[in-house]
């Protein structure tokens, strides 16, 4: 299967989302897949290459962790940006399943990525915030999207399991009295976004 | 934030000695919840006090019950001072956020104080913190979701 990954990396909070993804989910479970990360492409010229690669014939699954900008747009590094609405090719998300850990972008990419044909979009309608000491059950609970969807779940299986992560999750951090993380763990699956809960997000039962 | 972090977190009653128990070993304990409660928070404001309108901390509320302002009639100048001072009653604070990057207690007040986005999130957290806080403290657990 072709998927893309679109992870920035160039400040430090997108740089522990990367290295998390890099380890725990591309390298274990994208591992016999046909993977491309553009990671070292300079953002003027990273959009061109997105643009080519998401419009060819298999690609099935757009993945990645960056800043979003006002519930518009999805930025790589630098915030150069990569997916802004209106600006980009129907046929670069059209029959695609996409995902973003990003801030915001559930409100306006995203269904705009549906309008024009992508099949499911995950992603989160406010602020994603993470705190430190509890940084690897933020990405963990987020990368059981893309797991799930490569173990070949529907969008609706994916998201009820990612729900069920998630309050373990904050179950686990109130036994260990980090309740102010699971406070912020709690909000970010309140802003999640799936084609579970809206079909302005698609398809729930689209699967990879 | 920091008081709940494991690597910095205070001795957390109930983890040395079991619920029922005191330091001293004694059987006559407070409530088996407020062992719930880390210990940084019985220092931070949870509300106003409904006579003088000063801040209340988490301990005085347990130890003296004076009557609080409820929550949903604070003015937004009383929520964003018992938001800040609880921010500022923190040892540190940190909060990475995507379309944003890291951000430290100072950002933090800034944001909450000009009731941004993020300011208002922050606040929204440190409420329901406060809710929680008294739910354990109280011995009420926590409340359910709205």
């Amino acid at each position: 299967m072709k998927i893309l990954t679109l992870d920035s990396h160039t400040d430090e909070l997108t740089l522990r989302s990367s290295d998390y993804r890099q380890k725990n989910v591309y390298q274990t479970h994208f591992s016999t897949h046909e993977v491309t990360h553009f990671d070292d492409v300079p953002p003027p010229k990273l959009r061109e290459r997105v643009n080519a690669l998401a419009k060819e014939t298999g690609l099935q699954l757009i993945t990645g962790a960056g800043h979003g900008m006002q519930s518009k747009a999805y930025t790589g590094n630098s915030f150069g940006v990569l997916y802004e609405v209106g600006k980009y090719e129907k046929d670069e998300v059209n029959g695609k399943i996409v995902h973003f850990l990003s801030c915001g972008i559930g409100g306006q990419l995203g269904p705009d990525m549906v309008t024009n044909g992508c099949r499911a979009f995950f992603g989160y309608s406010e602020d994603f915030s993470l705190i430190d000491e509890a940084a690897e059950f933020f990405f963990e609970c987020d990368s059981a999207i893309d797991i799930g969807l490569i173990e070949g779940l529907t969008a609706d299986e994916v998201y009820n399991k990612v729900v069920a992560l998630f309050n373990q999750r904050i179950d686990e951090l109130r036994q260990k009295q980090q309740n102010y993380a699971a406070i912020w763990l709690s909000f970010n699956l309140e802003s999640l976004c799936a084609p579970s809960l809206n079909k302005k997000w698609g398809d729930k039962d689209a699967r990879l | 934030m920091s008081e709940e972090s494991p690597q910095e977190s205070l001795p957390q009653k109930g983890l040395e000695h079991p619920a029922g128990e005191d330091v001293a070993g004694n059987t006559a304990a407070p409530p088996q919840s407020k062992y719930g409660v880390p210990e940084r928070q019985w220092e931070l404001p949870v509300g106003f006090c409904g006579c003088c309108k000063q801040p209340v901390t988490l301990r005085e509320l347990v130890e003296h019950a004076p009557p609080l302002l409820p929550s949903d009639s604070l003015t937004d100048e009383q929520r964003t001072k018992l938001v800040t001072g609880r921010l500022l009653g923190q040892r540190k604070f940190s909060l990475s956020v995507y379309g944003v990057g890291v951000i430290d207690r100072e950002r933090a007040v800034c944001e909450v104080e000009a009731g941004s986005k993020l300011g208002q999130s922050i606040a929204r957290v440190e409420m329901t913190m406060i809710q929680e806080m008294i739910g354990l403290a109280t011995g009420k657990g926590i409340p359910p979701k709205a």
